[in-house]
C-alpha cells in the first residue's frame, strides 16, 4: 500500500493553524532559551580557552594565586627579563612584559564614583612590549596611550560602560582618565580591560612594584631551562605558570550557566511536550472517523499512527528551527559579568542540541496519542460521531 | 451570603466540565505546574539576589578607603584617620579594618581574617554573636570570632586554637576561637581578630585597609560619607567613602545582564503559558460548540456562558499555578534545586514570591480563556447548533 502523500500531513497542520502555531511557539521558546543560555556558557569558555599564548609564561610573586595579589619589585623584573630562555626581538630586547593589574569599579557613563552604577573592570598598566608579547592585540581606532591620564580600552568595555568611547573620561584610581584608543585582542580577556601606560599608572598609585611579568619563551626546548633558572634564582622568588593555564580558570564562571541552561531547557521542553501532547490528542479526537476511513481504505495501523507522529515531529522541528533562528540573533551579543567581558557564542553543538530537544519534544509528545490512534478498530472509528 | 451560591454553582459546573475530559485537564494542569514551577524558581533567584541589598546591607554603615590606591584590600589608609572620622558629625562609632589573606584548606581557596578594634567594631556593627562571646573576644587579645561557614569548611570548633597559613609571603596567623558568627551574617566566612595582634604578626602597623563607621541615622549616611571625604580631601591620602547599600547595589549592578535575562525567560514562560492554556480552552470549546449553542437556545445569556468557560480556565490555572509555585518553594527551601556548591551562592525563596506567582495564575487563566470564550458566545446560535464537528 502506498504511503500517504506529504501534502496530506501538511494540509492537516494548516487546517488547525492556531493550534499548530501555538505548539510550535512553545517549542521555539524552549529551544531559544536553552540555546541562548548555553551560548553564555560557551562565550565564557571561549574567553577562558582563547586567552593566553602557549609560548608565554606568566610570572607572579611567590605564593600568589592571581596577578591582583602579586608584587614583583623592579630589580626582580630586571632579573626575570634577562633570564636564559627568554625570547628577544631583533634588537636584543627581551620579550618580557611587566604589567600592573588593578581591579577597579569604574562608574558607567553618566554616573559617578560611590554611586551604584559601576562595573568591575581590570586595569592593566603596560609598556609597548605588551603588544609584542600578547599576540593579536591591535589598536583599531585612536592611538596607544602615552601620557599620564591617558588610557585605551578593549572593544567590549565601551558597551559595558554604557557606550564609552574615544574622548570620554573613565574615573578610577586617583581620578579621571581620557580614552584615546580602542583595541581588539582576538577574543582574549583583554578586550574587556583598560590599558594604561605602566609608568604613569604606577606613579598614580605611588607604587614601584608590578603584578606580573609575562615572558615569551624563545623556543619550546628552552622552557625547562627557564623554569629551572627561575626556581634557582636568588634574586627572584616567583610562581610561574603557562599563560593559557592561568586564564583557563575563568572557565569556572561557565559552570553556573551550563547548569541553568540544562535546567531551564529541560523544564520548558517538558512544558512544550505536555502542550504538544494536548494538541495531538485533540487532533486525533477530531479525526477518528477520518482515520477509520484511512484504515478502511487499506492503510495499516502503523501508518495511521505514524501520521500523528510525523505531524507532531514536523511541528517540533518547525518550532526548533524558529527557536534556533531567534537564538542566532543573540550570537555575538556583548555581556559583562562581574568584570568578565565576553560575547554570546551560539555554537553549532548548542544549536544541534536545541534542535534535538525540539524533535524529542515533538515525537515524545505524539507517542501516546499515536499509539491510541493505531489501536482504533475500523468499525468503531467509522461509527464515531 | 447570597452571592456565594451562583459562584459556587459556577465552580461546580466548571469542575464537572473539567472532569469530563480528564486527559486534557491533566495535561493542561501539568503544563501549568511546570510553567509556574519555572517562573517561581526564576523569580526566587531574582528575589534572593536583589534582596541581598535590602536584607543584609545596613542602612547606617559607611566605609572609607584610601582613594586611588587600587582595591579595597590594600592597607593604604593611615590609622590615625580613625580618630578624625569619629569626630565627623553624625558618626557614632568607627573602627579600622585590615585584611589578612590566608590559605584555605582546599588548594586555591582563601581564609580571610579581618583585624579590627574589638570594642569599636562591636559598636559599629551588630554581630550575630552572643554577649558572652562578644565579651570574650574583647578580653582575649589572641581571640577570634569566626564565621560559621569558615568553621565548617575547616572542621573547626569554638574553643580551639587554630592557625591559618598566610597567602604569598604573609606569615601564619594563630588564634583562639572564642565565638561563632551565625552563617546568615555577611561575615559568615571570615574570622575577626584584634588589629593590634594582627599587626604584631604581620610585622607592620599604622595602615589599614578601610575604616568602617556607623552613622546615627540612615537618612544622613550619604551626607556623612561626603563629610568624611571632604575632611581628608587635601591630604596626601584622600579617602573614598561609600555607604554599604550603595556598595552592594553596585556589586549587584554587575550582574544586571543575567538578571535581565532571567526576567525575560520568566516573562516568556508566562506568555507562552497563556497561549498554551488558551489553545486547550479553545479545543475544549470547539468540541462543545453544539452544547454551547443549546445552552444559548435554552435562554442562557452570553455573560453566563462566557462566565462558565472563563471559570473553567481560571479554576485549572489557579490550581496548576498554586501547585507549581508551592513545588518550587519546597524544592528551593528543601535544597533539592541548588546551584553546584562551587558557585558559592545559596538559592532560597520567600513566601511573598510564591504568593505573587500563585496570584499571577488568575490573570493567566483569565487571559487564556477570554478570546476563545468570546468567539464562542458570539457565534450565532443556529450556526452553533448546526455545527457537525
Amino acid at each position: 500500500m502506498a504511503t500517504l502523500p506529504f501534502s496530506y500531513t501538511w494540509r492537516n497542520l494548516l487546517a488547525r493553524r492556531g493550534s499548530t502555531a501555538i505548539t510550535a511557539a512553545g517549542v521555539a521558546v524552549s529551544v531559544m532559551a536553552y540555546v541562548v543560555i548555553t551560548a553564555t556558557a560557551a562565550g565564557i569558555s571561549r574567553v577562558a580557552v582563547g586567552t593566553g599564548d602557549p609560548r608565554n609564561l606568566i610570572v607572579l610573586s611567590e605564593g600568589a594565586t592571581s596577578a591582583e595579589g602579586s608584587r614583583i619589585t623592579p630589580p626582580a623584573v630586571e632579573a626575570i627579563r634577562f633570564l636564559p630562555g627568554v625570547a628577544r626581538d631583533p634588537h636584543g630586547t627581551p620579550l618580557a612584559s611587566a604589567e600592573l593589574l588593578l581591579n577597579e569599579a569604574i562608574p558607567r557613563r553618566g554616573s559617578h564614583r560611590g554611586g551604584s552604577d559601576a562595573r568591575f573592570t581590570s586595569v592593566r598598566g603596560v609598556t609597548p612590549m605588551a603588544l609584542t608579547v600578547h599576540d593579536g592585540v591591535r589598536v583599531t581606532s585612536g592611538r596607544w596611550p602615552t601620557h599620564a591620564g591617558e588610557v585605551m580600552i578593549g572593544r567590549l568595555l565601551g558597551p559595558a560602560l554604557g557606550g564609552v568611547g574615544i574622548g570620554d573620561d573613565l574615573e578610577f584610581a586617583s581620578g579621571l582618565h581620557r580614552v584615546v584608543g580602542v583595541f581588539e585582542a582576538r577574543g582574549q580577556i583583554f578586550e574587556g580591560e583598560v590599558w594604561a601606560p605602566l609608568e604613569h599608572l604606577a606613579a598614580e598609585l605611588d607604587q614601584r612594584e608590578v603584578s606580573a611579568v609575562v615572558v615569551r619563551v624563545a623556543e619550546p626546548l628552552a622552557m625547562p631551562a627557564l623554569l629551572e633558572a627561575l626556581k634557582s634564582s636568588r634574586r627572584v622568588k616567583a610562581a610561574v605558570r603557562p599563560e593559557p593555564e592561568y586564564y583557563a580558570e575563568v572557565q569556572r564562571g561557565a559552570v553556573a550557566f551550563v547548569f541553568l541552561g540544562n535546567l531551564i531547557g529541560a523544564l520548558l521542553g517538558l512544558g512544550a511536550l505536555v502542550a504538544g501532547m494536548n494538541t495531538t490528542y485533540a487532533a486525533m479526537a477530531r479525526r477518528v472517523r477520518e482515520m477509520g476511513t484511512l484504515r478502511a481504505l487499506g492503510f495499516g495501523r502503523r501508518k495511521v499512527g505514524a501520521l500523528l507522529l510525523i505531524e507532531s515531529a514536523l511541528v517540533g522541528a518547525a518550532g526548533g528551527a524558529l527557536g534556533a533562528a531567534l537564538a542566532l540573533a543573540f550570537d555575538g551579543f556583548a555581556m559583562n559579568l562581574m568584570g568578565l567581558a565576553f560575547e554570546l557564542d551560539v555554537t553549532l553543538a548548542g544549536l544541534g542540541r536545541g534542535l534535538l530537544l525540539a524533535l524529542l519534544v515533538g515525537v515524545l509528545g505524539a507517542l501516546p496519542p499515536a499509539r491510541a490512534a493505531s489501536r482504533l478498530e475500523i468499525v468503531d472509528a467509522l461509527r464515531r460521531v | 451570603m447570597r452571592w456565594l451560591s451562583p459562584a459556587a454553582a459556577l465552580l461546580a459546573l466548571a469542575w464537572r466540565q473539567l472532569v469530563r475530559s480528564p486527559r486534557r485537564t491533566v495535561l493542561t494542569f501539568t503544563g501549568l505546574v511546570i510553567s509556574f514551577f519555572l517562573y517561581t524558581a526564576l523569580e526566587s533567584v531574582l528575589y534572593t539576589l536583589e534582596s541581598v541589598v535590602e536584607r543584609t546591607a545596613s542602612q547606617t554603615a559607611i566605609f572609607s578607603r584610601a582613594s586611588g590606591r587600587g582595591g579595597f584590600f590594600r592597607a593604604a589608609l593611615p590609622m590615625r584617620y580613625v580618630e578624625q572620622v569619629r569626630q565627623v558629625p553624625g558618626i557614632v562609632a568607627a573602627s579600622p579594618v585590615r585584611f589578612y589573606f590566608g590559605r584555605g584548606r582546599d588548594e586555591g581557596s582563601f581564609a580571610v581574617a579581618l583585624g579590627v578594634e574589638p570594642e569599636s567594631y562591636l559598636q559599629v556593627r551588630d554581630l550575630a554573636v552572643t554577649p558572652m562571646e562578644a565579651a570574650a573576644f574583647v578580653k582575649d587579645r589572641a581571640g577570634a570570632l569566626v564565621g560559621h561557614g569558615l568553621l565548617e569548611s575547616n572542621g573547626w570548633r569554638v574553643g580551639e586554637k587554630v592557625t591559618i597559613r598566610g597567602a604569598g609571603r604573609l606569615p601564619s596567623l594563630a588564634f583562639t576561637i572564642v565565638g561563632a558568627i551565625a552563617s546568615d551574617d555577611r561575615l559568615g566566612r571570615v574570622a575577626l581578630v584584634h588589629l593590634d595582634y594582627l599587626e604584631d604578626v604581620i610585622g607592620n602597623a599604622g595602615r589599614v585597609s578601610f575604616i568602617q563607621a556607623r552613622v546615627a541615622d540612615s537618612g544622613i549616611a550619604a551626607a556623612a560619607a561626603r563629610a568624611v571625604d571632604a575632611r581628608f580631601a587635601s591630604l596626601a591620602v584622600p579617602t573614598e567613602t561609600t555607604t554599604e547599600r550603595a556598595h552592594l547595589a553596585m556589586v549587584l549592578s554587575n550582574l544586571s545582564g543575567v538578571l535581565a535575562a532571567l526576567r525575560a525567560v520568566g516573562g516568556l514562560t508566562l506568555f507562552i503559558t497563556v497561549l498554551v492554556v488558551g489553545n486547550s480552552v479553545a479545543m475544549s470549546i470547539r468540541e462543545r460548540t453544539v452544547e454551547i449553542g443549546t445552552l444559548r437556545a435554552l435562554g442562557f445569556g452570553r455573560g453566563r456562558v462566557l462566565g462558565l468557560v472563563v471559570a473553567e480556565s481560571v479554576f485549572v490555572a489557579a490550581l496548576g499555578g498554586a501547585a507549581g509555585a508551592l513545588l518550587a518553594y519546597a524544592a528551593l527551601e528543601g535544597g533539592l534545586l541548588q546551584l553546584p556548591a562551587r558557585i558559592g551562592f545559596t538559592l532560597g525563596s520567600d513566601v511573598s514570591v510564591v504568593l505573587r506567582a500563585a496570584l499571577l495564575a488568575l490573570p493567566v487563566g483569565l487571559l487564556a480563556a477570554l478570546q476563545p470564550a468570546w468567539s464562542a458566545v458570539r457565534r450565532p446560535i443556529q450556526d452553533a447548533l448546526r455545527a457537525a464537528d
